[in-house]
């Protein structure tokens, strides 16, 4: 069963591989970083491809998540001027991922799932639309008709329960 | 400002935290905002230098963001508040969560190789350092000890002498004194060990102590030290003057190792073949030659899948 997912895993990774570069490409504007991206969305997926169940859409899964990962990309490019040199965040100027990044236990998927579905429910849509969605605070609150800052209030309460959820890993 | 060091009760420790975590919240839920204005980014400087544990707390809401970037598993039972939340109503899934272990760039090195990289250093006290491909160190030096950092890879070290001060390398949980001249470190993946060419080294590690000779080497796997190990240290430090050498090794291993020496990535697909022993002699000049020595050593195939990324896979 295993055998049959890598495979159909790598077939849609190669019939998508441009439309998912494009996807990042358009936010990044740079050619190595959308080679790097584009290489990080396929790995984190191969790592993660025993979690994945066989419904699941792979196409539209990998473009979501080299979206997200480009606007990643582009918000620790925005402040890595302000924390340069500060201890503790060498990584945010750090544009290649690690494989120690990529590893994943089924126990941590659970306990995020665990802490995401915990949240109250205003925190929980604005940390999915924000995180999964890619949406900005201001499309964010003019979906749910709330303002950016209560956009951000949410989000605040989201980020806190979620670290609360996870303890001490 | 005051300073209150002296009256820390835990309690006043846990509101501290409390007040930082939220804090740090905030910041890098302001981070999020593409249309956030120049000067909070000051002010987020600021906080960030205020305090270390400021950066600390604002890294670790970094790492959980990180981790949720994958669109999530579908979950068993979506509740309908949830699919209605949904734009376009599909099915909400859970973010999946990258590992929290240790990131390769979380110091800062003094001597660092990039893939495929050699470097030879030559260090303060007359000592010579060389490092192996995809390595990183810190220099510790000071009146009562040279100790060097082993933060990731492998290096090998000619000690010079210095009655003042033992050289110690320390790599993980390991510490490697030269009661000689010449010997190796390495720290590859949850991998620690040390060869030894010349003389002798005093290893210690969890409370236990171990003297290894010349031809010697000892490892560190799972916390354990392994019993000395009198093999041919040549292959272990092969990587110093040419092609790589591996003994009886599992093919993960290979792979993994190879990956410090050659851009992009290999990956096996899958665990069976990982496992497998192998014996192979790969020459690390040019990527071309270590994916032409593979296919040539063992039975598998090599499939590029992009210009960085390479399957290996068993031959049917």
């Amino acid at each position: 069963m295993e055998r049959v997912h890598q495979d159909i895993l790598l077939d849609i990774f190669l019939s998508i591989r441009s439309r998912l570069s494009a996807t990042i490409y358009n936010r990044v504007r740079c050619r190595a970083t959308t080679a790097d991206i584009t290489q990080d969305t396929f790995l984190r997926l191969w790592e993660r491809r025993s979690l994945l169940p066989a419904a699941t859409d792979l196409a539209g899964y990998f473009v979501r998540t080299g979206r997200n990962l480009a606007i990643d990309h582009g918000r620790r490019q925005r402040i890595a001027p302000f924390v340069h040199g500060v201890a503790h965040l060498e990584m945010i100027a750090d544009r290649t991922p690690s494989p120690e990044d990529h590893a994943i236990s089924r126990r941590e998927v659970e306990l995020l799932q665990r802490a995401i579905d915990d949240l109250p429910p205003r925190a929980r849509q604005v940390f999915i639309m924000a995180r999964l969605d890619g949406m900005s605070y201001v499309e964010i609150g003019a979906q749910l008709k709330i303002s950016p800052k209560t956009v951000f209030s949410h989000m605040v309460t989201a980020l806190e329960r979620i670290k609360a959820g996870l303890g001490n890993i | 400002m005051a300073d209150d060091s002296q009256d820390r009760s835990p309690a006043r420790d846990r509101d501290d935290r409390a007040t930082i975590s939220r804090q740090a919240a905030e910041w890098f839920a302001r981070s999020l905002d593409e249309n956030a204005p120049q000067k909070d980014y000051h002010a987020f400087r600021q906080w960030l230098q205020a305090d270390e544990r400021h950066a600390q707390a604002y890294a670790e809401f970094d790492r959980l963001w990180a981790g949720a970037a994958t669109v999530p598993t579908l979950s068993e039972k979506p509740s309908v508040s949830r699919r209605m939340a949904l734009k376009g109503g599909g099915v909400l899934a859970v973010a999946g969560l990258c590992a929290w272990g240790f990131h390769r760039f979380q110091q800062p090195a003094d001597y660092a190789t990039g893939t495929g990289e050699r470097r030879v250093a030559d260090l303060p006290d007359g000592s010579q350092l060389e490092l192996s491909a995809a390595s990183s160190v810190q220099l510790r030096f000071n009146s009562r000890e040279r100790r060097i950092v082993l933060l990731d890879g492998e290096i090998y070290c000619q000690v010079a002498a210095d009655r003042q001060r033992p050289f110690v390398v320390e790599a993980g949980a390991l510490t490697a004194t030269a009661l000689g001249t010449q010997y190796s470190v390495s720290r590859m993946g949850g991998n620690i060990g040390v060869a030894v060419a010349e003389h002798s080294v005093s290893v210690g590690a969890s409370g236990h102590v171990v003297e290894v000779s010349a031809g010697e080497a000892v490892d560190l796997r799972d916390g354990t030290l392994s019993g000395i190990q009198k093999e041919d240290n040549t292959a272990r430090l092969s990587w110093r003057n040419g092609p790589l050498v591996f003994i009886s090794k599992p093919f993960g291993e290979v792979v993994a190792t190879l990956n410090r020496w050659r851009p992009g990535r290999l990956m096996i697909a899958d665990e069976a073949l990982a496992r497998q022993v192998v014996t192979i002699i790969i020459n690390v000049r040019s990527p071309a030659d270590i994916d032409r020595a593979l296919v040539q050593g063992l039975p598998i195939r090599v499939a590029n899948y992009t210009p960085w990324l390479t399957l290996i896979s068993a031959q049917q």
